[in-house]
């Protein structure tokens, strides 16, 4: 019955994300339940890094195996030496006492912020930052959304890690998993156009291969509706520069390996580290080394 | 191994099939080689091998899909109204993004891929296929596609 709909939909040729409304950055002091962020310091005031820093990116799929996922980055001599983790798809239960964020920022001796994105079931889905060094300034930003997908809530985190006495201002986001390329870069470009010329971006943008019918996966596989490349050009568009954009496969899935997440980067030195495929989630840590200005 | 397939493919050409063939075969896909759907047409040159090609032009959330299939038949098992088909050809896709904001210019890009599908034809004025696939290009996927037509 999908793919008839979805047929006529293409027909029709609509379908959007609603872009009139503002989509503003909100600090994170002022949200309250059943969205109330959570958060802790690191425990001890690490020296800024000699070299660059370390920054991750990893989809934990929602992280019910937090010791899995700290044994993944613990385990790699590269990931072990991380000193900003941004996380994607992170859940938060009261009848598990800390939320998973706090277990997964304690079990790595750092601190940590985390901002729910929607309610599921008895708690919370969203993103956290997970940081060597002090989180502030943390905001949130609702992404458009499309009616005619009915997807679920998305959101952005803004936020400066103060590494001593210099600051890296990133964005850590989550994009929609059935969007086409346009709709991706509509979600996308309100928590990017307005970022500080040094910013970091970087998160789970699920740009498939796939394209999608009003939810129904065209598995097109020329390569000719790859969402990466096209995500890579609109941010290189906004002079960010794109050192995964050869990172090869993000995440797994059915076989099927595809760049979902990204780490982009603008008015920094950034050099490209590496994919580690390890760790319970189906997508994989991904890391690039940063030179703050 | 090349000459074999080569002569098992002019066996099937060469083998009668059916008294009196409808060459002409007119249809709308449902997923299939063209993506989500198609119009495709073919001719059928010999009782088993027929040549063709599938088309198909869409817009999913601003994004533009356009595809061409052509591919050739062969008609391996069965006659009459009920035959098995395998096909194989290449696939043609344009994928153009146009740009939602001021800040970007948008995207077009074109790539090729190849596509073998194995299936089901009825046949009685009316054509019937559906078939699985294994589509090929820069990645490797099963698919699948129902084809509605007609032959006069």
């Amino acid at each position: 019955m999908r793919v008839w709909a979805a047929l006529a939909l293409a027909l029709a040729g609509c379908a959007g994300l609603d872009m009139t409304s503002d989509q503003p950055w909100v600090a994170i002091e002022t949200i309250g339940a059943p969205l109330a962020p959570d958060g802790g310091a690191p425990p001890t005031g690490k020296p800024a890094p000699a070299g660059p820093l370390r920054v991750v990116s990893y989809n934990v799929q929602y992280g019910p195996d937090i010791p899995g996922a700290v044994a993944a980055l613990a385990g790699d001599p590269a990931l072990a030496g991380a000193h900003v983790i941004l996380v994607q798809e992170i859940e938060a239960y009261p009848e598990e006492g800390a939320t998973r964020a706090a277990r997964f920022a304690a079990a790595l001796g750092m601190g940590f912020v985390y901002v729910p994105a929607r309610v599921r079931d008895t708690g919370t889905h969203g993103l956290a930052i997970i940081s060597a060094y002090p989180i502030t300034n943390v905001e949130k930003m609702d992404l458009p959304e499309s009616e005619a997908h009915a997807l679920q809530r998305r959101i952005a985190i803004a936020a400066d890690i103060e590494v001593g006495g210099r600051t890296l201002h990133l964005i850590d986001l989550h994009l929609d998993t059935k969007l086409n390329a346009r709709e991706r870069i509509a979600q996308l470009h309100p928590a990017v156009i307005d970022a500080p010329d040094a910013t970091l971006v970087g998160g789970d943008f699920n740009t498939s291969w796939v394209a999608w019918a009003d939810g129904v996966p065209i598995l097109e596989t020329t390569g000719a509706s790859d969402q990466g490349p096209i995500m890579d050009s609109y941010m290189a568009g906004l002079a960010f520069d794109t050192p995964t954009a050869d990172c090869g496969p993000t995440e797994h899935m059915f076989g099927i390996e595809q760049r979902l997440d990204a780490l982009y980067t603008r008015g920094l030195g950034a050099t490209f580290g590496g994919v580690v495929r390890a760790g319970p989630s189906d997508h994989w840590p991904l890391w690039i080394d940063v030179t703050l200005p | 191994m090349r000459r074999g397939w080569m002569a098992a493919l002019l066996v099937c050409i060469a083998m009668p099939a059916r008294a009196e063939p409808a060459r002409h075969t007119a249809y709308v896909d449902v997923l299939g080689k063209a993506g989500l759907w198609g119009v495709g047409y073919d001719y059928e040159l010999a009782p088993r091998f027929a040549l063709g090609a599938v088309g198909s032009y869409y817009v999913l959330g601003g994004d533009h899909y356009a595809t061409l299939a052509p591919y050739a038949t062969v008609y391996p098992v069965g006659s009459g109204r009920l035959r098995a088909l395998v096909q194989l050809g290449p696939q043609l896709v344009r994928h153009a993004t146009p740009s939602p904001v001021p800040e970007w210019d948008g995207m077009t890009t074109t790539r090729f891929g190849a596509a073998l599908c194995g299936g089901i034809e009825y046949r009685h004025g009316i054509v019937v296929r559906g078939y699985g696939m294994l589509a090929v290009g820069e990645h490797v996927a099963p698919w699948l596609g129902i084809s509605i037509g007609w032959a006069p």
